[in-house]
């Protein structure tokens, strides 16, 4: 008998271990501050609220010593602020890895390829109805310094054709301690783009582009 | 071992010839079509989701209040086009700015609207269906009310399986039906095939369509799905720039997607804004009215003159590019489809 549970349990063990799960969390943060949606916060002379955060990750490859280890299951995941479930991407099996690589954005073949599922749905909010496209980054909210409306912001940063290109492609190496810990700190935005300025990005055009090339700053490795 | 390995192999052929069957037998386009650009291995048609499609196609549900459907502004007896209208009509009776175009071999081409604004035919309906004056709703709207339909319920089962309604069921099932409208059995297309000849006005009409038309409305689809500009002025009420509010490329002013020429009787105001009437003032437009802009097409540069007989020659072939069968096919039309659910 003891003989059997022990086959067993070698039978079953690698099976187990193999299943083990790997997650990493990409949290958005304000300041020193898990990023709470409609919060009001006081940043430099500017009363600030983020009414809304999506942003998408794609193409999400772990890498050890310079070498890819693992390709990301999910083609596109995208994060969203109003559901904390979505800050996690998890992996089916357990690897070590010293480095991410990813899209800011969703590449230009998934833009022309049609519709897709799941993250991709065109119904999530992401997607620009009269002009194809995915919005691969998208902060809404109010500042004291927008002289738009009712002191709203859009920053909607999309656009996959040249010269309007938004992707932006991340790579992060991470040091021992927290490697599965991402912040994304949304107030370094606000330091990179004068909002009283810059506050109404619907379409892809100069501005877009402006704000695409300081979307690689939010990302950090938990310090 | 051989053995089932090429048994597998058969399988895997029979399997994807079967699926072949499937596909061309709703979508068989005569030999002289080019390739079409749609990538059909990723949506495969089936009777169960053109018919889906076609009943989405007829329904006003997909319209914030109920009123507006596809075939409002797309009307199978104008080869989906609209008529009464220069510019669409849509919701609220609000006034587009743009004449809404004829829909048919969309499996060609590879961008949609007159500027070429939707690169993807499965992503082409989202703009209808959200724009405030088309239809003004959302899809998450049209997906709960789907949903709250026990018959859609059961024929997005039939077609696919599974009784969640998506965007992308929704997306796909309207494509299908609208990759089923093709146009290939004109007096033109019989010519092509040998069953018929052209008329000898026809035939000189052909010669000039080919002289001084077809760099642009390129046979057999009568377009080369290209962006440019047959220098119309622009109308400033609209001030409508075309490719250029796209692209933000000074090159692309003026340029919109050039039209398909076919099935022009049953089509018409024509042009991007409905300006012309009638087909006569549209080939005026090429012989006096060309204005001489930097970026007019080369194909325009040099001045098209015809003589009046020409033009009734011209016109003439140009009527050869009307399918009759097409416009008055009985499975493009609205359908009540009925279905049994068990009590
Ligand atoms: C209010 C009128 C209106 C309604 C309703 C409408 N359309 Fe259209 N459609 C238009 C107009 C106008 C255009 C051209 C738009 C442009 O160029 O900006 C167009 C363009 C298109 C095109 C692109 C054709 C091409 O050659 O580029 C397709 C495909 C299409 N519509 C399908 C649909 C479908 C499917 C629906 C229903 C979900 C629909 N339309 C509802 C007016 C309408
Ligand atoms: C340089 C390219 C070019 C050439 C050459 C050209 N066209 Fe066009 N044609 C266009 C474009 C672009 C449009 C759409 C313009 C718009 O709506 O602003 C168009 C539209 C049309 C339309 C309206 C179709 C519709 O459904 O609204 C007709 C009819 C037409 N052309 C006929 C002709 C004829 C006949 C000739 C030859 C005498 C010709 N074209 C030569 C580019 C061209």
């Amino acid at each position: 008998m003891k003989i059997l549970i022990f086959i067993f349990l070698f039978l079953i063990g690698p099976l187990t271990f193999g299943q083990e799960a790997l997650n990493i969390i990409f949290q958005p943060k304000f300041e020193t501050e898990n990023l709470v949606i409609n919060k009001t916060y006081l940043f430099k002379t500017d009363t600030l609220k983020i009414n809304s955060f999506k942003c998408y990750i794609t193409n999400l490859k772990y890498y050890k010593n310079d070498s890819l280890v693992h390709v990301s299951r999910k083609r596109a995941h995208l994060i969203d602020a109003t559901d904390s479930s979505t800050y996690y991407i998890s992996e089916h099996k357990f690897f070590r890895f010293d480095e991410l690589r990813f899209n800011i954005g969703v590449d230009s073949l998934t833009n022309v390829s049609g519709v897709y599922e799941g993250d991709l749905d065109p119904s999530k909010g992401m997607y620009w109805t009269w002009q194809s496209g995915y919005i691969n980054f998208k902060l809404d909210g109010t500042s004291s310094r927008c002289p738009g409306r009712k002191n709203k912001f859009y920053w909607h940063i999309g656009g996959y054709l040249p010269p309007f290109n938004t992707l932006r492609k991340v790579s992060l190496k991470l040091n021992k301690s927290h490697p599965r810990q991402i912040y994304i700190q949304l107030n370094k935005l606000f330091e990179e783009i004068d909002v009283s300025e810059v506050y109404n990005v619907m379409s892809p055009s100069d501005k877009a582009i402006r704000i695409s090339n300081k979307l690689q700053l939010l990302f950090k490795q938990v310090p | 071992m051989k053995k089932t390995k090429l048994l597998f192999t058969l399988s895997i052929f029979a399997l994807l010839s079967f699926d072949i069957i499937k596909n061309t037998y709703f979508f068989n386009p005569p030999q002289y079509f080019p390739q079409p650009t749609y990538d059909f291995q990723k949506n495969p048609l089936d009777s169960n989701k053109i018919e889906l499609g076609r009943l989405l196609f007829y329904d006003p549900l997909l319209s914030a209040n109920n009123s507006v459907s596809c075939a409002s502004c797309h009307s199978p007896f104008n080869a989906f086009a609209h008529t009464d209208h220069d510019l669409s009509h849509g919701i609220f009776d609000s006034i587009g700015n743009r004449n809404a175009p004829a829909l048919f071999n969309l499996a060609w081409q590879k961008s949609f609207m007159w500027d070429g604004a939707v690169n993807h035919l499965d992503m082409q309906a989202l703009a209808p269906i959200t724009h405030p004056s088309e239809m003004g709703s959302t899809i998450n709207d049209v997906i709960e009310k789907l949903n709250a339909s026990e018959e859609y319920k059961t024929l997005f089962f039939i077609a696919f399986q599974d009784s969640i309604i998506n965007t992308s069921k929704i997306l796909k099932s309207l494509s299908q039906f609208q990759l089923t409208l093709v146009s290939a059995s004109a007096k033109y297309d019989q010519v092509m095939l040998g069953k018929d000849v052209f008329s000898d006005q026809e035939k000189n009409g052909h010669q000039l369509f080919k002289k001084n038309c077809a760099i642009c409305h390129t046979e057999p689809l009568f377009s080369n799905f290209k962006f440019e500009t047959n220098a119309l002025p622009v109308d400033p009420s609209l001030n409508d720039l075309g490719r250029y509010s796209i692209t933000q490329n000074p090159e692309d002013k003026n340029k919109f997607k050039v039209p398909s020429l076919r099935n022009l009787s049953y089509t018409y105001p024509y042009m991007h804004d409905g300006r012309f009437a009638t087909l006569k003032e549209a080939i005026d437009h090429y012989t006096s009215n060309i204005e001489n802009s930097d970026r007019l097409s080369p194909a325009l540069k040099l001045p098209i003159k015809l003589t009046s007989n020409e033009k009734v020659d011209l016109i003439a072939f140009l009527l050869t590019l009307n399918d009759k069968e097409f416009v008055f096919n009985k499975k493009h039309q609205f359908k009540k489809i009925s279905i049994e659910t068990k009590e």
